[in-house]
């Protein structure tokens, strides 16, 4: 049975697979055939008297709307893919390339990896959210005042695009020396195993241990690093957003009674984090609370799938290890060979056995 | 005397990374120049700030400059004195929960490791909105203040941003400790001390504890950074006058690269002592 078809049959598991994949799905069939549309509130009266908003989800279920009248429920929905798609952007690109310069690390320049395990850990001790705030706090708008005339001009900052591109490669790059060291260190793991000494007694090159032998093993372990990444990403970017970064830029826009606001063109939920925050402190904290109990669901959800995928690969190491232990008694001679069956013959459950007896 | 030298040789290592990135920083102020000339004045202005500190400045927003130790000792005080109890809190707090775990039976005790490790992953800024909000609210129906919601200059707050800012790395931790204990329950001496008819209690204490300290340990520092990392969105929320809004406030290269290898001075010596202290009693030398 492939990790994948285990995987598949654990609850949990599939609860949490299911529930991104909805959400990003969904969400992406709502911008391509409705154009991100959000619904608007109408003005509410209370006895013939405006009530500006927000309204509460009592109100105007299901959530309620913003300062602007818009659908909170509907401006969550909008935001997810653009937060889905941010945080696997950015894992990908954090754990990926270090795949490749782990490679590199282990074959040709192995001494290299303990002044770049020293390296990753001075990143460490600069806080995250410290250092991406500074690298990136110049690309949001900002009203810069000339110290020699006075005059307050506004900085733009650079286009959506760049910007974009930018929050990735700030989110991502730091990362890629901490998660090479991490994989060359599982990867040198591996290759102290009996099975890879044999294939290279038998002639097998790098290039083959690489893709034969060492992929099944290293596979999993990156989706494993992706997936805490892609958490540890999602925390970053509320941190960021509370700061006042957001994904995409602000723009300013009018609420129902002219007062200009600065708000998150993607909707995106660490956005809508950060521009609500400060409503935490004003009658109507209920709209504060929503991103953040957003981000904790679906940041609970892939919690779940590592949760799931740590099980199925002790599970497996479990097997292996009695597998192993079983041919050592079989053959007490070291053997260098893989003697590993073609087929596993696994004890028999208890219940069933308890039956024929 | 090879292993005597590693340890001022991490903390070399670290000061220089620290060092590099924080000069990075500089050429991202007020826009992007990606300009090597620029990084190495950078470089160089921060090692001249290192041999003459006495000479470092700040500058405000309207264009004044102060001497950086003005304000410097009151920030970093106050910063290291939420950092240091919020770490050694949720040592505490992880080592307490585990002990109350492992009185419970076994069913429960799986149950809980697993929720355990669902939980570590909450965003602390989910925690942080329930204790402001929690705290508004009650403030709001009773008229009680339970404890300063935000520091101000007269009235510094301490025991909620300790406690707000120990409770993830005290799960993350309890999941690390229930974990190690579990493995450790499984050694045939346990087994045989268990015979002899001493109580739970006594094994954790006596046995367990001191065999998994090592260990402990060398994990801890995950949670150190975590800490870490979380301090700034703290320091920012409940408006502590600590050493990263300091940061955020004059972000300087060299204040950054001097104050960040001041704040870590303090942890370095934490380390080392405990690394010292675990190699003469166990024999083991530690990774950290």
């Amino acid at each position: 049975m492939t990790i994948i078809q285990q995987l598949f049959r654990k609850k949990l598991f599939l609860a949490g697979f299911t529930a991104v994949t909805l959400l990003f799905l969904s969400s992406m069939g709502y911008y391509l055939f409705f154009g991100d549309h959000i619904p608007h509130v109408p003005l509410q009266f209370e006895n013939g008297d405006p009530l500006p908003p927000p309204y509460d989800g009592t109100v105007f279920p299901p959530l309620g709307s913003d300062t602007f009248g818009r659908n909170v429920a509907f401006v969550l929905f909008t935001g997810a893919k653009y937060t889905i798609l941010a945080g696997i952007v950015i894992a990908f690109v954090r754990v990926v390339p270090a795949v490749f310069v782990a490679i590199g690390l282990h074959y040709f320049v192995p001494f290299l990896q303990k002044p770049l395990k020293n390296a990753a850990d001075a990143i460490n001790y600069f806080p995250m959210t410290l250092f991406a705030f500074l690298l990136l706090y110049w690309i949001r708008p900002t009203a810069v005042m000339d110290t020699s005339t006075g005059v307050l001009t506004r900085n733009p900052g650079p286009d959506m695009w760049p910007a974009v591109f930018i929050y990735i490669a700030v989110l991502s790059v730091v990362f890629i020396p901490a998660n090479a060291v991490l994989i060359a260190n599982e990867m040198k793991r591996i290759y102290k195993k009996e099975f890879i000494a044999s294939s290279i007694t038998l002639g097998a090159g790098k290039w083959r241990i690489l893709t034969r032998h060492m992929k099944p093993f290293i596979v999993p372990q990156v989706f494993l690093v992706g997936m805490r990444e892609f958490i540890q990403t999602l925390l970053l970017m509320a941190h960021l957003g509370v700061l006042a970064i957001f994904i995409g830029g602000v723009t300013s826009k009018q609420d129902l009674f002219g007062i200009g606001r600065e708000i998150s063109v993607s909707n995106e939920w660490s956005g809508l984090l950060g521009m609500w925050w400060d409503y935490l402190y004003t009658t109507y904290p209920w709209l504060s609370a929503l991103p953040i109990i957003m981000l904790t669901l679906l940041i609970f959800a892939v919690k779940c799938m590592v949760v799931s995928l740590e099980a199925v690969l002790a599970e497996e190491a479990v097997t292996r290890d009695a597998m192993e232990s079983d041919e050592k008694e079989d053959e007490p001679a070291g053997q260098l060979a893989d003697s590993r069956p073609p087929f596993q013959l696994l004890p028999a459950k208890p219940a069933e056995s308890r039956k024929h007896y | 005397m090879k292993e005597l030298l590693s340890i001022p040789i991490k903390f070399l290592f670290v000061s220089i990374g620290l060092i590099l990135l924080s000069a990075l920083t500089g050429l991202f102020r007020g826009g992007a120049r990606p300009e090597w000339e620029l990084y190495t004045e950078q470089v160089r202005s921060i090692l001249v700030a290192f041999v003459h500190p006495e000479k470092l400045t700040v500058t405000t927003l309207s264009g004044k400059e102060y001497p950086f130790f003005q304000d410097f000792w009151d920030v970093y005080s106050y910063s290291l004195a939420i950092f240091l109890p919020a770490l050694f809190l949720s040592l505490f707090l992880s080592l307490l929960l585990t002990y109350l775990t492992i009185l419970l039976p076994d069913g429960i005790r799986r149950r809980i490791t697993r929720t355990a490790a669902l939980l570590e992953s909450t965003p602390d800024l989910l925690i942080i909105m329930i204790i402001q909000g929690g705290a508004l609210y009650i403030m709001r129906e009773t008229g009680v203040l339970l404890f300063s919601v935000a520091a101000t200059a007269s009235d510094p707050t301490y025991i909620l941003p300790i406690i707000a800012l120990s409770l993830i790395p005290s799960l993350m931790f309890y999941k690390v400790t229930l974990y190690l204990v579990n493995d450790e329950f499984k050694e045939p001496y346990i087994d045989l001390i268990r015979s002899k008819g001493f109580t739970e209690s006594y094994i954790f204490y006596r046995h367990i504890l001191r065999n998994i300290a090592p260990s402990l340990f060398t994990h801890s520092k995950a949670i150190l950074l975590l800490l870490l990392s979380s301090m700034v969105i703290f320091e920012r929320i409940f408006n502590i006058p600590g050493i990263f809004t300091y940061l955020i406030r004059f972000p300087e290269p060299d204040v950054i690269a001097v104050s960040l290898i001041a704040f870590y001075v303090p942890i370095f010596l934490l380390y080392a002592i405990v690394t010292g202290l675990i190699g003469r009693s166990t024999g083991q030398r530690l990774e950290w």
